[in-house]
């Protein structure tokens, strides 16, 4: 494990999930204040450990794409991975509290969720990389014109 | 043959004229040499020996800190230029500013992939990855010829 890029993970998941954070609490505070409701310090101790779990799991999705095998593969798989992740953490908060919130709905939701984004990231995936094959001919085309300059791999000492 | 030097306070870069007779081995030897040194720069190995390192070597450079390292297949050199000087030094060799950071080498990329937002992977000859960010794409298209619309 490379403790360096964990470091940098933890600081970029902690920037992210604080901002996320700082903007559901206003919105919370926002809706609570609007309706003349009360808030319960559960919700808040909910939402803290919520986030708390959340923040993990961006160290975890931010650590993962960096490594090489991410890095080889399209970036919508690592999208697609923890979608559904995220998504069960965010339903973890409503459906304790919630008494209209079956299993049962939950679980359609998780699915219709899994499916529906992995539709949009793949159709987005494909969208761009017709772009980036164009950006390939382009560049196949200046290695031809610029053969004279082209890389040299270093040699090592002895080989 | 002989070797004349002249120091010149007014002018802007190092210039360099050869006079021959006539065009022989000795005359192109003399000219690939002088081209060569052109073509390189002083890198600082790990153990603190200045090694010249030809810019065709090169796949990135990258600032970290305070400090700029140009990197190999082999090794990573720190070298004494800025980014903003390397930039304008690499201007006519096929390098390109991807980032804040980072300058590569066009002929060292072997795919561009689309990455998350408006960014994009470039593959570098030695299996390496680098992000270029979604402001500097459009330099990277006009390097290569497009239309540099981002």
């Amino acid at each position: 494990m490379d403790l360096k890029r964990l470091k940098q993970s933890c600081k970029k998941a902690f920037i992210i999930v604080t901002a996320v954070f700082s903007a559901s609490v206003v919105l919370l505070a926002g809706i609570m204040a609007y309706f003349g409701w009360l808030i319960n310090p559960e919700i808040i101790l909910r939402l803290f450990l919520v986030y708390a779990m959340l923040f993990v799991l961006t160290v975890v999705r931010t650590y993962l794409i960096g490594t090489k095998w991410a890095q080889n593969k399209p970036y919508v798989l690592v999208n697609i991975m923890f979608a559904p992740l995220y998504f069960g953490f965010a339903m973890l908060g409503l459906y304790t509290r919630s008494s209209f919130l079956k299993p049962e709905d939950l679980l359609l939701f998780a699915v219709m969720f899994v499916i529906t984004f992995t539709i949009a990231q793949t159709i987005t995936y494909f969208v761009k990389k017709a772009r980036t094959d164009k950006m390939n001919d382009a560049l196949n085309e200046f290695h031809k014109e610029h053969q004279e300059d082209g890389y040299e791999e270093e040699m090592v000492d002895g080989n | 043959m002989r070797l004349i030097l002249k120091e010149k306070k007014d002018i802007k870069e190092t210039e360099v004229e050869i006079r021959f007779q006539e065009m022989n081995s000795e005359v192109e030897n003399l000219i690939s040499a002088v081209k060569s040194a052109h073509d390189r720069l002083i890198g600082i190995k790990d153990n603190g020996d200045s090694v010249p390192v030809s810019f065709s070597q090169i796949l990135y450079f990258e600032a970290v800190d305070r400090y700029v390292f140009a990197y190999t297949s082999a090794s990573v050199y720190k070298v004494r230029n800025t980014l903003y000087e390397l930039e304008e030094m690499c201007r006519t060799r096929s390098f390109v500013r991807i980032s804040k950071a980072q300058i590569v080498n066009v002929n060292a990329v072997r795919k561009i992939s689309p990455d998350e937002g408006r960014k994009l992977r470039l593959l570098l000859a030695n299996g390496e990855t680098v992000i270029v960010s979604r402001g500097y794409v459009g330099d990277l298209k006009k390097t290569i010829g497009m239309k540099g619309d981002a």
